[in-house]
């Protein structure tokens, strides 16, 4: 499949879904479903990431060539300020019930597809069962992060650029990029 | 106001002779590899002047002394065969990420290439902290997940990819990077294999069904990943060789499938590194052993587009043109060197 398909397939699937909605800044047709669900999801995830956004600029700006110490150290001064922010985060905060049902059924899909095999086979190809996320928390770094299959971003709301997916066994995680904390997480994200 | 103009009857016929010849032009053919016959008598890299000599490492930040071992023999076949850049293929660094793991884990190992001038240019593993390692400027990603380079010499152009990551728009900027892209060589290289046989990784098929088609429509002739601790060279998947180079510091020894059907060569018996050297249509290749052996030598020919069929005729009763008997250049030619090597297709 090339990556000409894929938009193509990604195109058909929003129209068909979710039809202009993943930026969140377009009104959806009263008649979709997942729609409000998605927006919804945009607006969340933004907020996020304007708070990130607003955090990191109080933070002294990397050098065109920063040193290894600096990097960490921005990661680590990012880490504390967004922790001190979301004090009070927890689980449901951003995948909300209607989200993660979303979530859920979009991961499903593809699951049960002609590339279910090949997906679930990719994101358990490193075990991670035995770690259990944490809202705030740094993912552990001993841990490797799991593959995110192009079959499952293709199907789930494009994120701002200070977010990504992961999962750890099979929970689906929202993780911060630049500080690696975990934001929010969704329990049996592979199973319906 | 634009108006149409009748299309004249020659331009017509130029239309239809060259929409012919555009629907019977065929994709590259396979890449060619000669190899050596034996161990005994591993392929030569001729280290020609002007030449692209190039280290390929992966799996290899762990710090352990097996890895420092692997890093001096890559300094003293440096001496000989100097190259100047090194690509990573991930898993960079084990354990924690932090400055005091580069340094340890990487600085010191490659204390004498570094200070020779060789330029390492990463892509990221499942093991690497993506954030320190995009901006840790030893590491040459200029604060990118994926990113492209031309390489110093030759008309080569390299393609980091993260491959944990695959969104759609990572897919289609290599995509478009690769048809846009002019170089002979277009070498993608990435942490996960689309072909390995590794007994505790294998082949990622998600991932191989979406680059693999990309891939083979833009030429490409060679793929480097690593993730399983092995070395691995394939016989060519759909035209193009994939190398696994995922013991250069971890090792998972006797992972690799001894049944396999799609391994031309491999080594699971110690760490191992990857040099290798492109000269013109060629890429030589020398994998080594911590034991200094060479486990796996030989020669690749890059995929060549293959002579395009002579159009069905308009005018059978006219002679052929000189045009449609061109050929291209024979991908199967033997290269220098050839008494002891063996042509695997």
């Amino acid at each position: 499949m090339t990556a000409r398909q894929l938009f193509t397939i990604s195109g058909l699937l929003l129209t068909t879904v979710s039809p202009g909605v993943l930026d969140g800044r377009q009104n959806p047709p009263a008649s979709n479903p997942d729609a409000k669900v998605i927006i919804e999801f945009n607006r969340r995830a933004n907020e996020y990431a304007d708070l990130h956004e607003k955090l990191e600029k109080t933070l002294p700006p990397l050098p065109e060539k920063p040193t290894s110490e600096q990097i960490s150290d921005h990661q680590r001064g990012l880490e504390r300020l967004l922790v001190r922010a979301r004090a009070d985060a927890k689980q449901g905060d951003i995948l909300s019930e209607p989200i993660r049902a979303y979530f859920r059924r979009q991961i499903a899909r593809v699951l049960e597809g002609p590339d279910g095999p090949a997906v679930r086979a990719s994101i358990l190809d490193e075990d991670t069962r035995a770690v259990r996320p944490r809202i705030n928390s740094r993912y552990p770094p001993n841990i490797p992060v799991s593959n995110m299959p192009p079959q499952i971003l293709l199907v789930l709301p494009r994120l701002p650029e200070q977010l990504e997916y992961r999962f750890i066994g099979e929970r689906l995680v929202l993780l911060d990029v630049h500080s690696n904390t975990v934001v929010d997480y969704l329990d049996r994200a592979l199973s319906r | 106001m634009r108006t149409h103009r009748p299309t004249s009857l020659p331009v017509l016929i130029f239309a239809l002779v060259a929409g012919c010849a555009a629907v019977t032009a065929r994709p590259p053919g396979p890449a060619v590899v000669v190899e050596a016959q034996s161990a005994d008598a591993p392929v030569a890299l001729p280290n020609r002047e002007g030449s692209l000599k190039f280290l390929v490492i992966g799996d290899f930040g762990n710090g352990s002394r097996e890895q420092l071992q692997l890093a001096e023999l890559m300094e003293k076949h440096r001496q000989k065969f100097p190259f100047e850049v090194a690509i990573t293929v991930g898993d960079n660094i084990y354990g924690s990420n932090n400055p005091q793991s580069l340094k340890q884990r990487f600085e010191i190992p490659y204390k004498p290439l570094l200070d020779a001038g060789v330029k390492f240019y990463a892509s990221l593993g499942n093991h690497d902290d993506r954030e320190l390692q995009r901006f840790y400027s030893l590491f040459n990603m200029g604060g990118e997940f994926y990113y492209t380079w031309k390489a110093p010499h030759q008309d080569v152009r390299f393609f980091a990819l993260e491959s944990s990551y695959p969104t759609v728009q990572q897919i289609g900027w290599i995509e478009r990077e690769l048809q846009q892209s002019n170089e002979k060589w277009k070498i993608p290289y990435f942490h996960h294999p689309l072909y390995s046989s590794g007994e505790r990784h294998g082949s990622r098929n998600d991932l191989q069904k979406i680059l693999e088609p990309i891939f083979v429509k833009n030429n490409v002739s060679v793929v480097f990943t690593g993730h399983d601790h092995i070395y691995e060279r394939t016989k060519p998947q759909n035209g193009i060789v994939h190398f696994v180079v995922g013991s250069s510091g971890q090792l998972r020894r006797g992972n690799l499938d001894q049944r396999s059907a799609i391994t031309a060569k491999g080594y699971d018996g110690d760490r191992a590194f990857l040099l290798a050297e492109i000269s013109g249509d060629e890429l030589f290749f020398n994998a080594i052993a911590r034991t200094g052996q060479v486990v796996d030598s030989g020669v690749i020919v890059r995929r060549q587009p293959e002579a395009p069929q002579p159009a069905p005729s308009l005018f059978p009763w006219a002679p052929a043109s000189p045009a449609s008997v061109s050929r291209a250049p024979n991908p199967f030619r033997i290269p220098p060197a050839s008494s002891s090597q063996s042509a695997n297709r």
